[in-house]
């Protein structure tokens, strides 16, 4: 900003002084959201957590359902869950980073991705990879519905054998701090660890295991994806948060030294006209 | 050997019970059950109920359960319901509402319209009613 004027630097700080309004006004609105989505979140959570794992110990218990197939070549498929608006912080950049990993170490036939959220569908889109489905637009608020579009949609796809193998990917959310990508297998489900006490007896399924898995998966299905979404939800608002935060106190420090700036530059001024007086009235003698 | 076990009812929105329990009857696509500690492990759908809770201490307690399942463990029984509620927490004019709607659907005459959906939601909203109703006297 090397000699800018006086009134260069002044617009210079009413400038950053309007972004910082909007990022303020942006930090305290993700704030409201975050209580929200963390709530909601947190509420689903137990379900989640318990139908996952009475999905895997019954399906260590029962086979013979078409979602169980383990098939020898595998086209795996990513659901990768990101947000559709941006200035979230490395919200986007790190689901995104992390998937692109996994799809790496993926293997087999040329992975594809189930992109939910506007921007994962634009990174995978520029990447070439292939894109078995697009969901945009879920909003603030993720319904159960929603969810059931989605995983009416990956089921379409495992059944029909376009995909062979499908991984979810998205933010769990730890608290507005912390929060990180990670993935597990949806389909074919997941079968428990050995020391899983519930594992050392067998399983009665009433009326019996074709029925059970015919109500239980596509069930488990809907339900992990919602939670994944309202888990990315929280961890987005939380990440939102952070990041407008630190924009606002950037912005703080901005103005600062151009406050300071501001000050030494009018010095400067009225030093110089001050001098040029004297030399003035020096020379008038 | 324990004459209780662990018993969780989940649903999307919250965990509504969870603690020891002596007994619990609950209604399968195959018929009433109850059971009881050292129970054979069992996974079986639920249908629309009213479930009964015999807790450790304390008094019998009842919720209307929306459809589900019920999986019974070593040492923990859970119930994932799709929604449960207890006798306080219904809203009666929602639930009378929701038969109303229910009713009219099953008597309308149509192709493809969902009979099961509809005397699911018919279940669910008796169920409803008849737990509100008799939240003073509970009698199983």
């Amino acid at each position: 900003m090397a000699g800018s004027g006086l009134k260069e630097v002044d617009r210079r700080i009413k400038s950053v002084k309007n972004t910082q309004q909007i990022t303020r006004a942006m930090k305290m609105v993700a704030a409201a959201k975050l209580r929200k989505a963390e709530s909601r979140a947190k509420q689903a959570r137990a379900y989640a957590e318990e139908i996952l794992s009475i999905t895997r110990r019954a399906v260590s218990k029962g086979t013979g359902h078409p979602l169980l197939d383990q098939r020898d070549v595998v086209r795996k498929g990513f659901v990768v869950v990101t947000s559709s608006r941006g200035l979230a912080g490395p919200y986007n950049a790190n689901i995104l980073r992390y998937a692109a990993v996994r799809m790496q170490e993926a293997g087999g036939k040329d992975p594809g991705v189930f992109a939910i959220g506007r921007k994962g569908r634009d990174y995978f889109l520029h990447r070439r990879v292939p894109i078995f489905q697009e969901f945009l637009g879920i909003g603030d608020e993720p319904t159960f519905h929603q969810a059931q579009a989605i995983a009416h949609e990956i089921l379409r796809h495992f059944l029909e054998h376009q995909v062979d193998e499908v991984w979810l990917s998205y933010t769990q959310f730890i608290n507005p701090l912390t929060h990180h990508a990670q993935s597990f297998r949806l389909l074919p489900v997941e079968e428990p660890a050995a020391d899983d006490p519930s594992m050392r007896r067998s399983y009665v399924f009433e009326p019996d295991t074709q029925t059970v898995f015919k109500d239980l998966l596509p069930h488990y299905v809907e339900v992990l994806i919602y939670s994944a979404l309202l888990e990315s939800k929280a961890s987005e608002q939380a990440a939102r948060m952070t990041a407008m935060d630190s924009a606002s106190k950037n912005a703080d420090e901005l103005i600062r030294r151009m406050v300071l700036m501001r000050n030494r530059l009018r010095q400067a001024a009225i030093t110089k006209e001050i001098a040029e007086l004297v030399s003035g009235a020096e020379a008038l003698k | 050997m324990a004459t209780t076990y662990h018993l969780k009812i989940v649903t999307p929105e919250r965990t509504i019970f969870e603690g020891p329990v002596s007994y619990i009857i609950v209604r399968s696509t195959e018929g009433e059950i109850g059971i009881l500690a050292h129970h054979m492990q069992l996974i079986t759908p639920l249908i629309p109920h009213i479930i009964t809770v015999y807790p450790e201490n304390g008094k019998t307690e009842q919720f209307t359960i929306g459809g589900g399942f019920l999986e019974v463990g070593d040492t923990t029984t859970i119930v994932l319901a799709d929604s449960a509620e207890r006798a306080s927490e219904i809203d009666v004019a929602r639930a009378e509402r929701a038969r109303q709607r229910a009713l009219e659907v099953i008597g309308k005459v149509e192709p493809n319209m969902d009979l099961i959906r509809a005397k699911r939601a018919l279940a669910r909203a008796e169920n409803r009613l008849k737990l509100a109703g008799r939240s003073t006297s509970m009698t199983h």
